[in-house]
């Protein structure tokens, strides 16, 4: 599936989002089902566990059994309304929850680099949320998300009917849309003016290192310590290198770390 | 000026938005993280603007797969910032009091003509099953079956009342069962409203097939002396959800100037509204079906509570929320804009 969704943004521009096939969202489905049931399983047997660790209540039930009557006959009424409401709370309220602490990346989605959206690009609220996720028992039916599937691939973006009625779509995240760190920009080979320089041969050691930890640091600074540290290096290495270029400092130093490092400089 | 020289000029801003991206979480969690953000927001700004450009350059030049990468990249980078910027109003206590004392009664009485029609729906069917059974018990039968009718002497039963430990218990398993009912009601409304139309009939014949089950067994004072106390919230809670979700349907019947598709997507997200204080109306019948209704307080005492409540919700419904909306309680749900 390669199916692309341009998304105006208020600024005029379009983002692309890449709409995610029914593959990865089966996937996905099928590892929050997972993380379901193991949820489902803890809400029903902790409150069990807890009630059982009274000793008088664990004969009670277990005399229950023998005698073939309802387990919690007699026992805790709390134990068996914790196990009522935790499992409602578990079945209908997972995906909703999930999706909306996580900005649309319930634990199966963030495995398959997945993320709900809404139809115009904007994260989705809880309302949207609340629709998708209720409409899913529907495109549950008639088993395995049969009536999701028929949706899903009867459209073109994608969207099972709880999407269609909470306008959401499902979209891929690339690298870099990810919630970790974002991967450097790739460059292509051409190379932009540079200081007429060979960086390498012409600095100290201890010169490569300041360069090197300038180009680490950079992308975490604000603009003003930035343009404050440059200001202090620039006109060091300027002078070492004799440089002469009209290049503003900082741009200069970060052609020059570039070049330094080795790689294709930017 | 080449694409590749254009992103060298622009990158220590791109990289620098890229970092505030990955922090902005941590940002927005803490007090001191405003100027921090408010640049996060004029890099956005500037990098779609270069995001537009970078296209124009890359698509001038004969582009290679570098340089798509890069516009790959700087709209990954893009659409990542403006996530972090556009977000949804976040979930609050204000907004919390706002939707129960503003928005629900209010799209309630907007919503008034289709929550009159699934109370139609809904008791038109039991009256006439009533109608039908009350005095042919063997229709009845044949109608709810031998369960049913177990169950109907059960009901018949609880309105005698009892002094049980149970009662945290049997309002737990009411909350869970009639917000499950609602949620049904709700979603079986994206079948144009046929499903939530069924459910509603449904549930009106199984009412009025129990109503006679416990008529021919004698029993009718005592099963309204148990519902007296919850019946007029729980049921009209169950007819707001089915107004949620026969919203959805009368969109897709009648779209009105908007393409289905959209006319759904505005109905559905809208009757959230109804939904959720169907939900919050749920839990509040649960407290008394569990402990009111099958309590051993006398008969009218239950009638006293049975009446209360339905005064209550006949003002809160016809009162709440009509005085000019206070800007400082924004609802949660208020900001749907499609």
């Amino acid at each position: 599936m390669d199916l692309n969704l341009v998304v105006e943004t208020p600024e005029q521009i379009g983002i692309d989002f890449e709409i995610a096939g029914v593959g990865s969202r089966m996937m996905a489905a099928i590892i929050d089902t997972l993380v379901m049931s193991l949820l489902l399983i803890i809400a029903t047997v902790a409150p069990l566990v807890l009630i059982a660790s009274s000793r008088e209540a664990a004969e009670t039930m277990v005399d229950n059994v023998a005698r073939q009557e309802h387990v919690f006959r007699g026992v805790s009424a709390v134990g068996l309304a914790i196990v009522f409401l935790s499992s409602f709370a578990v079945i209908w309220g997972y995906y909703i929850v999930a999706e909306l602490v996580t900005d649309g990346r319930s634990p199966g989605k963030r495995a398959l680099g997945l993320r709900v959206v809404r139809v115009d690009g904007f994260p989705i609220g809880l309302a949207e949320t609340v629709v998708r996720n209720l409409v899913r028992f529907i495109d549950f039916l008639p088993g395995i998300y049969g009536i999701g599937l028929v949706s899903m691939m009867a459209g073109r973006k994608t969207q099972r009917l709880g999407d269609l009625a909470a306008g959401t779509i499902v979209i891929k995240e690339r690298a870099g849309q990810e919630k970790g760190a974002f991967t450097a920009l790739p460059t292509p080979d051409e190379h932009p003016p540079l200081p007429n320089t060979r960086v390498s041969a012409a600095l100290t050691p201890a010169e490569m290192t300041l360069l090197t930890t300038y180009r680490h640091r950079v992308a975490l600074l604000s603009p003003s310590v930035r343009a404050h540290l440059a200001a202090q290096i620039a006109p060091i290495l300027r002078a070492r290198l004799s440089d002469t270029s009209p290049l503003d400092d900082e741009t200069w130093l970060w052609a020059l770390a570039h070049e330094a490092q080795g790689g294709p400089p930017a | 000026m080449t694409a590749a020289n254009f992103a060298a000029k622009r990158r220590i801003d791109w990289e620098r938005l890229a970092s505030l991206c990955v922090e902005a979480r941590r940002l927005k969690s803490r007090r001191s993280g405003g100027e921090e953000l408010a640049e996060l927001a004029r890099l956005y700004r500037r990098a779609v603007a270069d995001l537009g450009r970078l296209r124009t350059l890359v698509a001038a030049q004969r582009s290679s797969e570098a340089q798509q990468a890069m516009v790959d990249w700087l709209n990954a980078l893009v659409a990542r910032a403006h996530a972090e910027i556009y977000v949804a109003r976040p979930l609050s206590i204000a907004g919390l009091a706002s939707f129960l004392t503003r928005d629900f009664p209010a799209r309630f009485r907007r919503s008034w003509k289709l929550i009159a029609f699934a109370a139609g729906i809904f008791l038109g069917s039991t009256i006439l099953t009533y109608a039908l059974c009350a005095n042919d018990i063997a229709l009845a039968r044949s109608i709810g079956g031998a369960g049913l009718e177990h169950n109907a002497h059960g009901f018949g039963e609880l309105g005698r009342g009892h002094d049980g430990a149970s009662d945290v218990t049997t309002t737990a398993f009411y909350i869970s069962n009639n917000v499950k009912v609602a949620f049904m009601c709700f979603a079986l409304g994206i079948s144009a409203g046929v499903g939530t139309l069924y459910a509603l009939i449904q549930n009106g014949i199984t009412m009025g097939v129990t109503l006679a089950f416990v008529h021919h067994a004698g029993d009718t004072e005592n099963l309204i002396t148990f519902i007296a106390s919850h019946g007029s919230i729980e049921l009209l809670a169950i007819f707001v959800a089915a107004a949620a979700g026969m919203s959805m349907g009368h969109a897709l019947i009648v779209p009105g100037p908007f393409f289905r598709a959209v006319a759904l997507r505005r109905a559905a997200v809208s009757a959230v509204t109804l939904v959720l204080g169907a939900a919050c109306l749920l839990l509040v019948a649960a407290f008394f079906e569990g402990f009111i209704s099958p309590s051993s307080l006398p008969m009218s005492t239950k009638w006293l509570i049975g009446g209360v409540n339905a005064a209550a919700l006949v003002l809160y419904f016809a009162m709440a929320g009509r005085a000019a909306p206070n800007p400082k309680l924004s609802s949660t749900l208020g900001y749907i804009t499609h």
